[in-house]
């Protein structure tokens, strides 16, 4: 008992040697207080510039012969293989196919993406948002994607025998894929505010 | 002991002033909101990016690249993106939005100024709609046409141009290019939600409801005939032949009908993919139940339209807005009030 009152005695003091430096701010001063500056960002990404994990790249676009764990993402007709970027796979309903967002790759660049809030004033009243601010180049590498549909989420090589690591069944149909490099302007903000 | 007591008792009377319990009926009126986006002062430029869309191949399995030029997106009045100053799409009044909601919340502007409810009861739905139409207050939806409507939510200084030129490398050497470009545009009402449905088969799957409104003042296809798109030293005239000229045009697509004839976009189990709108009838058993789905989609369901006041082929403008002279003139073109009693579309794999 002894020990706990000394602990109460302790506890009561230690407000008091603080207070000279920290005040409690009541509710009134509270509201007047806005988030000042902001913050300014500058990145670069690199997403699998030089292939992933899942597979290694291969030395011909023949899937025929390719090992269980080698895999080229080079174009249809092209004459030299490439290595996958990252694969990210959904499926939609139960024993339904899957959307694969296939072989996202290369480097992104960009300087002075901001963020910070803003109070405008709108037909309903005033409002705080979060402003966005684009950077005004965003730069890119080989940059790549492509979208497909595929009948399992993971690749398989269909190329190969089921004993050689492959999977003669799977079937995946891009869409579409696209390929990015140099720079995009964008310029101004995106505001950001909550509605109901 | 009693000292601990006393600090805890102390506690929630301080405590008091900050939270207060939320009364039932208050918390009835919570709902899940969504976030609304603005953008504001915004201008994208692609010129400087070399941008291709490859894996669409020829018949024979080669890839035909298609190179993306001349993307663009800015205040009207760009001169087809030469002129590019930035655009403020949305307000805070009506705003870009994305929310989850209930089916019995959504509402669809019918052709007849009407509300109406088109997702199920008894769902939730993830919404991303752009600003949306109004029944009163609104401001025209194409400048100086009056048959568009004057129900959008956007005003003058949030048309948009927005333009992009693709070139299809057919065969080594020739390239072919299609170019667009859409001067003050307006996409009010255009919406996405999407849903989780038992499926035909019982399964679960994705399923959704779309519209896209576009309304455009002038909307320009340029084609490309000539050898290599050699379009160096040609001039007004050679260019205005290979042009398609639409003047005050809107189209206003759906595709989907909430309640009985949800858009079906999926990946069939063997990789293929599948655009599927049912027949609305499908799920009715009797006679009489059929009849009722025929008559609730007949009524409600989005129809499409696509109007187009002057329709040219060739010719020159004399002002960014004007109906161009020369070239062929097919004057008006409507298709109005067209609705999709059963649709699919599905990939086949030619290799």
């Amino acid at each position: 008992m002894t020990c706990a009152k000394a602990a109460v005695v302790l506890l009561s003091l230690l407000p008091a040697l603080t207070l000279a430096e920290m005040q409690a701010l009541d509710d009134s001063t509270l509201s007047e207080m806005s988030g000042q500056g902001g913050v300014y960002l500058s990145g670069e990404f690199s997403i699998n510039k030089n292939g992933g994990v899942l597979w290694e790249t291969p030395t011909t676009n023949n899937p025929a012969q390719w090992t269980a764990n080698q895999r080229s993402c080079a174009l249809a007709g092209a004459t030299s293989p490439e290595s996958c970027g990252m694969r990210v796979a959904v499926r939609s309903g139960a024993n339904a196919g899957w959307y694969v967002l296939d072989n996202l790759k290369g480097i992104f660049s960009f300087e002075g993406l901001t963020l910070d809030t803003r109070t405008l004033t709108s037909a309903s009243g005033e409002r705080e948002v979060l402003a966005l601010g684009l950077p005004n180049e965003i730069r890119f590498k080989g940059g790549n994607f492509s979208f497909g549909v595929a009948s399992q989420g993971g690749w398989k090589n269909k190329a190969l025998s089921a004993a050689n690591g492959g999977d003669p069944s799977y079937q995946q149909t891009n869409i579409f894929s696209a390929k990015i490099d140099g720079s995009i302007r964008m310029q101004g903000s995106v505001l950001v505010f909550p509605t109901n | 002991m009693n000292r601990y007591l006393l600090l805890a008792a102390v506690l929630p009377a301080t405590m008091a002033g900050a939270m207060e319990p939320l009364s039932d009926a208050e918390l009835s009126d919570v709902q899940g909101a969504g976030l609304g986006f603005v953008l504001d002062q915004v201008l994208l430029d692609g010129s400087g990016a070399q941008i291709v869309i490859n894996d669409i191949t020829d018949g024979q399995g080669r890839n035909v690249p298609i190179s993306v030029k001349n993307l663009y997106l800015g205040a009207a009045g760009s001169n087809k993106g030469t002129n590019l100053s930035p655009v403020t799409i949305g307000s805070l009044d009506h705003p870009f939005e994305l929310e989850l909601a209930k089916g019995e919340e959504l509402r669809t502007l019918r052709d007849d100024g009407q509300w109406v409810q088109t997702t199920p009861n008894n769902i939730t739905v993830l919404s991303f709609k752009f600003p949306e139409r109004l029944v009163a207050g609104g401001n025209p939806c194409i400048d100086g046409y009056a048959a568009a409507g004057s129900n959008c939510s956007t005003g003058s200084s949030g048309r948009a141009d927005l333009g992009v030129r693709f070139d299809f490398q057919v065969a080594a050497g020739r390239t072919e290019m299609l170019a667009l470009d859409f001067h003050q545009l307006v996409m009010d009402g255009s919406y996405l939600r999407l849903w989780g449905d038992p499926g035909q088969n019982g399964n679960g799957e994705l399923v959704g409801e779309a519209r896209i409104n576009l309304f455009a003042k002038t909307l320009e296809v340029m084609s490309c005939a000539q050898v290599n798109c050699n379009t160096a030293g040609e001039t007004a005239a050679q260019r205005g032949a290979r042009t398609l000229y639409i003047t005050n045009g809107y189209a206003n697509i759906a595709l989907g009908y909430g309640k009985s004839q949800p858009l079906r976009l999926r990946s069939s189990a063997d990789g293929q993919f599948v655009l599927e709108l049912q027949n609305p009838t499908a799920s009715g058993t009797t006679a009489a139940q059929r009849q009722a789905l025929a008559s609730d989609f007949y009524a409600n369901a989005p129809r499409t339209n696509l109007v187009f006041e002057n329709l040219t082929v060739g010719g020159t403008r004399s002002s960014p807005t004007a109906i161009p002279t020369g070239g062929y003139n097919f004057g008006r073109n409507e298709i109005s009030g067209l609705s999709f009693n059963y649709l699919k579309v599905t990939s086949y794999d030619l290799r």
